[in-house]
């Protein structure tokens, strides 16, 4: 049983299918990008996944400004499963659509752990943040997340895998996007963040402290500091938060009060 | 509501835009006609109007499939099976709005892995259906083996009080005699008698496997379906040798490095727990 001759799909028409599903921002980033640019251990290239990789469509969808400002909340839970859900949807029917076509494709969820694998090892089997960054979506700030034009880093990503060879996206001018303002390092709870600006063209990420308050606001899991405080973004012009610095001048008020850190506004204990 | 007149070609696009690959259509005589499922699980059985039987299918990767167990692929599980759900949902509603009733069976689906061993049946076998609605035939491993994917796809049904034309059944039988399915699975829940083409399944013994990968969210297992020769999947996605799954322990307890499953390796190690008790090559 030998399948059809693969159909003749374009760019244009991958990208229009994949907006027509859900997707915002779609970036094409051929497989060769892992290796020139060196950012990653062999381990992490897409050919180490699946061997016929050709190119890696990036996609990604906002994170809204005002519920991700919400920090530890039950909607910025919720708008997280939420996206979470429909990232997975957009990329499975996208290589449902490409495979149909006979170009061989599949998705790679968006960041999956079960519960408590974390701890042992909060790595995920693909870095979606750096096929954004390969695909031109954005580049990779001081956070460690993919910092876009058009959210900062207020997005989730999904990648697809396809064997079809496609002509790459640019990508973003390094610097261009993330001027290491450090803000992220300064606002992270966990001081996850570590590293000279000057010297480094990122920080140093330690995960298992990042994770650790994962663990301990367990029914409401994420934290999200890093992602508020970027100043980097058009959503902040959309929705007319274009400061930062209230972020931190709110963090202390609530803290202050009898030390009992009670957030006024969703009513949890911090 | 008055009732529209909708083809076959409508509902199929409709299911289409809804995320379907595959649709086929069985008139509900073919379960009494065919004999194959027991009484009480024929659609009139469980719901009297049913006319036609609406089968769903959406595929699962063989790159993903292959590399089990994985966390990988206990999320490619959870996204198809949230996907037929809501596709059937949607098709049955699409199907009242035009004035003829419908309803979605739930994908195959349990509660805890422990009821299983109570009920070991799901309440309509989506499996047989899609064979009496012209998808695929079953085969050995009691899967649905179909000419694109072979048994790597998910299914789910929709009953309908509207009469509709059947897709012809088919009369292929890709499922020979390799009896991949049966000499891979781990807990040997596959057993066929002498001269019977389809195995008996041990559920229990097959529900313990999944209920051990679950708890390192690593479920399910899917050996049956990765070994089937079946399917124009395997050349699509390269992966045609069929012997490497069973070289696979030997050739990595020689040597942990082989180049050939590091991909395999390398999807397994991340997402879920390490299952300390199995092969290398499993762990």
């Amino acid at each position: 049983m030998s399948p059809r001759p693969p159909t003749p799909v374009t760019k244009a028409e991958i990208v229009a299918e994949a907006k027509r599903l859900g997707a915002v921002l779609v970036g094409f980033a051929p497989v060769g990008r892992w290796a020139e640019q060196g950012d990653l251990s062999w381990e992490f290239d897409p050919q180490r996944l699946w061997p016929l990789t050709k190119t890696v469509i990036a996609i990604a969808i906002p994170s809204l400004l005002p519920v991700t400002e919400t920090r530890i909340s039950p909607v910025y839970r919720a708008q997280y499963t939420n996206t979470n859900q429909l990232l997975d949807e957009i990329a499975y029917r996208l290589s449902a659509f490409l495979s149909r076509q006979g170009h061989a494709a599949f998705n790679i969820c968006r960041d999956g752990y079960g519960e408590g694998v974390m701890k042992i090892r909060p790595i995920a089997v693909f870095s979606h943040v750096w096929a954004g960054h390969y695909a031109g979506i954005g580049e990779v700030g001081w956070n460690h997340c993919l910092i876009t034009r058009e959210f900062g880093p207020r997005h989730r990503l999904v990648s697809v895998l396809t064997a079809l060879e496609l002509e790459g996206d640019p990508m973003v001018e390094e610097g261009s996007l993330c001027n290491k303002c450090q803000r992220c390092q300064k606002a992270c709870p966990t001081q996850a963040f570590s590293g000279n600006r000057v010297k480094d063209r990122r920080s140093n990420m330690n995960k298992f402290a990042c994770f650790s308050r994962r663990e301990k606001f367990k029914t409401v899991q994420h934290c999200g500091y890093c992602l508020k405080v970027c100043p980097v973004g058009e959503d902040r012009k959309l929705y007319q938060s274009p400061k930062v610095n209230h972020y931190f001048a709110e963090r202390t008020a609530l803290f202050a009060e009898n030390n009992v850190p009670l957030d006024p506004v969703y009513p949890l204990k911090l | 509501m008055p009732r529209t007149v909708l083809t076959n070609t409508e509902i199929i696009a409709h299911a289409r835009e809804l995320g379907a690959e595959m649709v086929g259509f069985a008139p509900v005589n073919r379960w009494d006609d065919f004999a194959e499922v027991s009484p009480e699980f024929r659609p009139r059985a469980i719901w009297p109007l049913a006319k036609t039987v609406i089968v769903i299918a959406v595929p699962l990767w063989l790159p993903i499939v292959e590399a089990a167990p994985s966390q990988l692929g206990r999320e490619l599980y959870i996204i198809t099976n949230e996907l037929l759900d809501e596709a059937a949902y949607r098709l049955a509603v699409f199907l009242n709005g035009h004035g003829h009733a419908a309803i979605n069976l739930p994908r195959d689906g349990q509660g805890e892995p422990e009821v299983l061993a109570e009920t070991p049946t799901a309440i309509f076998s989506h499996v047989w259906a899609g064979q009496l609605a012209g998808l695929g035939v079953v085969g050995r491993n009691r899967a649905l083996l179909t000419k694109a994917y072979g048994p790597r796809q998910r299914l789910i049904s929709v009953f309908t009080d509207l009469e509709l034309e059947g897709d012809p059944v088919l009369t292929d039988d890709w499922c020979g005699d390799c009896h991949n399915c049966e000499t891979i699975c781990p807990p040997r829940a596959l057993t066929s008698p002498p001269g019977k083409r389809l195995a008996d399944f041990n559920l229990a013994a097959c529900a313990g496997e999944g209920k051990r990968l679950r708890a390192a969210f690593r479920n399910p297992c899917g050996f049956c379906i990765k070994v089937c020769p079946v399917g124009e999947d395997r050349q699509l996605f390269g992966c045609t040798n069929t012997r490497k799954y069973f070289d696979e322990a030997a050739v990595l307890a020689a040597n942990p490095h082989a180049p050939e499953y590091q991909d395999w390796l390398h999807i397994r190690k991340y997402g879920g727990f390490p299952l300390p008790e199995d092969p290398i090559s499993i762990r």
